[in-house]
């Protein structure tokens, strides 16, 4: 192969290790009920929201996180974007801070349905869906913007 | 004293049950059992000119832990029942916590009962029976609760107070205890009241930041006479006023564990000021599911030792400095599996330690 092949190479690669990354991003979003007014919240808000630091929304109303099984894609995702670490280590860090006693045990999130049913229960719930779900909300859940 | 510690402990983990047999009543309830099982190698050589080593290995079963938590909106219990073996062979029942809890919000959290004093990071970080989350083997000396040794007081009866601060972008957290306090010794914890009413007032103080913890606590005590012992010697017959101020610092964030803290201890009587201090560092770097780590720990008591730990195990090797290393693996969220080397030195003698633990956590 040329030189000028080689690179054609690597920049081709490159391209679709990006284009591949950002769509990954993209598949999966955060889901609120209506009712919080929380419009938009951070990667490091967020990282709180799901480790236990943050008990409450800015309006007050207790947090209440959903989160799907392991092994699943959007608990694999957001251990990843949130912690950069597999979902066992986030899991695990999860299960730590219920036993401290500062998080309640997450509600268990199977399905888009589940994460639509706890925001609709819970004010303050927030879950993950994938992009495809997210694109028909249900009456009583919004989306979470979430701002990297 | 054990005795009524094990009737509370069945009577806690019954009200818990019931509770969550009523329909409706909890909205969340958690159970959880944690334990470890240990082997470990030990060579110790005295310092008494005698040069004698003393050769010992063996199994353990440290602890086990059943947790409970319960939640209904803003209200939360929790409880943690241990079944510990403290001195020799016996297995005994223990309540580590039972906390009652209602949430104001992020500013404030107001617990009773009985919990973690709220004193440098490890203390409330690590509960006792979560072998599983620590990444050595054992808590530092200076917070080890098994034989009743640790040398701040790791456990209290009260209430506390916690939540941030909305400055700084919510930055600043605090703890406030008021307790009960010390006993009479450090293994007598004012679980049924107090002997001297007068209650243990601690403050903590943490500005955190992306993960990084900043921290520093003030606690004061006053700690009744002990009279009557079997061993007159061990009387102490003085009030004394306990103050320990402490420092931590710390980063726990995948891929990095860094904990620093710092105690200064204070035995203040009418005739007598005793000073311990003592502390730890520890490091650890996680790549995959291994994760190797190295602990520093140290304590150096008064000269003269101690009053208030003269009947308990505290100061029985005097000064030491503590080094070890070792690897953690987690194979996956329940379960870690440590290798560990320890080399303890100490003004009565030098321990080496070679162990291992399986701990898991459901």
């Amino acid at each position: 192969m040329s030189q000028r092949g080689f690179r054609l190479g690597i920049i081709l690669t490159s391209s679709l290790l990006f284009a591949a990354g950002n769509a990954r991003a993209g598949d999966f979003v955060f889901i609120k009920s209506a009712q919080n007014d929380t419009a938009q919240a951070s990667k490091e808000e967020l990282k709180e929201v799901f480790t236990g630091k943050k008990v409450s929304w800015k309006n007050g109303q207790k947090i209440e996180i959903g989160i799907g099984p392991n092994g699943s894609a959007e608990l694999k995702w957001l251990a990843q974007e949130l912690i950069g670490a597999s979902e066992d280590i986030l899991l695990a860090k999860i299960k730590q801070e219920v036993f401290k006693g500062d998080m309640k045990k997450p509600s268990p999130v199977a399905s888009a349905a589940d994460c639509f049913a706890l925001v609709k229960k819970s004010a303050g719930g927030i879950c993950l869906v994938d992009d495809a779900s997210a694109k028909s909300l249900p009456d009583g859940a919004a989306v979470l913007k979430y701002v990297k | 004293m054990k005795r009524l510690t094990r009737l509370a402990a069945c009577a806690a983990a019954l009200a818990v049950v019931l509770l969550a047999a009523g329909k409706g009543r909890a909205q969340e309830l958690s159970v959880g059992a944690y334990g470890n099982v240990n082997y470990q190698v030990t060579r110790t050589v005295l310092k008494d000119g005698s040069n004698t080593t003393v050769n010992n290995n063996g199994f353990s079963i440290p602890t086990l832990d059943i947790f409970l938590r319960g939640s209904a909106g803003n209200w939360s219990f929790l409880s943690e029942v241990l079944f510990d073996i403290d001195e020799g062979n016996e297995i005994v029942v223990d309540l580590d916590r039972m906390q009652l809890s209602y949430e104001f919000g992020d500013w404030l959290k107001v617990t009773g009962g009985r919990f973690h004093t709220s004193l440098g990071y490890y203390n409330t970080a690590y509960p006792q029976g979560g072998a599983v989350y620590l990444l050595p083997i054992d808590r530092p000396e200076v917070v080890d609760q098994h034989d009743n040794a640790s040398i701040v007081p790791t456990s209290t009866v009260g209430i506390n107070l916690h939540g941030r601060l909305p400055y700084l972008q919510q930055r600043l957290s605090y703890d406030v205890d008021l307790s009960n306090g010390r006993g009479i010794a450090s293994d007598d914890l004012a679980n049924g009241g107090d002997h001297n009413n007068s209650k243990m007032l601690n403050l903590r103080l943490r500005y955190e930041l992306e993960g990084l913890i900043i921290g520093g606590n003030a606690m004061v005590d006053w700690i009744p006479p002990r009279l009557g012992q079997e061993d007159p010697a061990l009387d102490q017959p003085d009030t004394l006023r306990e103050q320990i101020f402490g420092l931590h610092i710390a980063y726990v964030e995948h891929p990095w564990h860094v904990i620093g803290e710092g105690y200064l201890i204070q035995h203040i009587g009418p005739t007598q000021t005793q000073h311990t201090i003592a502390g730890l560092a520890e490091f650890g770097y996680t790549l995959g599911i291994t994760t190797p780590y190295a602990r520093y720990s140290f304590a150096r008591f008064p000269a003269e030792g101690d009053v208030f730990w003269a009947p308990t195990h505290q100061q029985d090797r005097g000064n030491y400095d503590a080094l070890s290393a070792g690897v953690k693996f987690v194979p996956n969220e329940n379960f870690a599996i440590k290798i560990e080397l320890e080399m303890n030195r100490a003004e009565r003698d030098t321990e080496y330690r070679a162990a291992t633990q399986v701990a898991f956590g459901f």
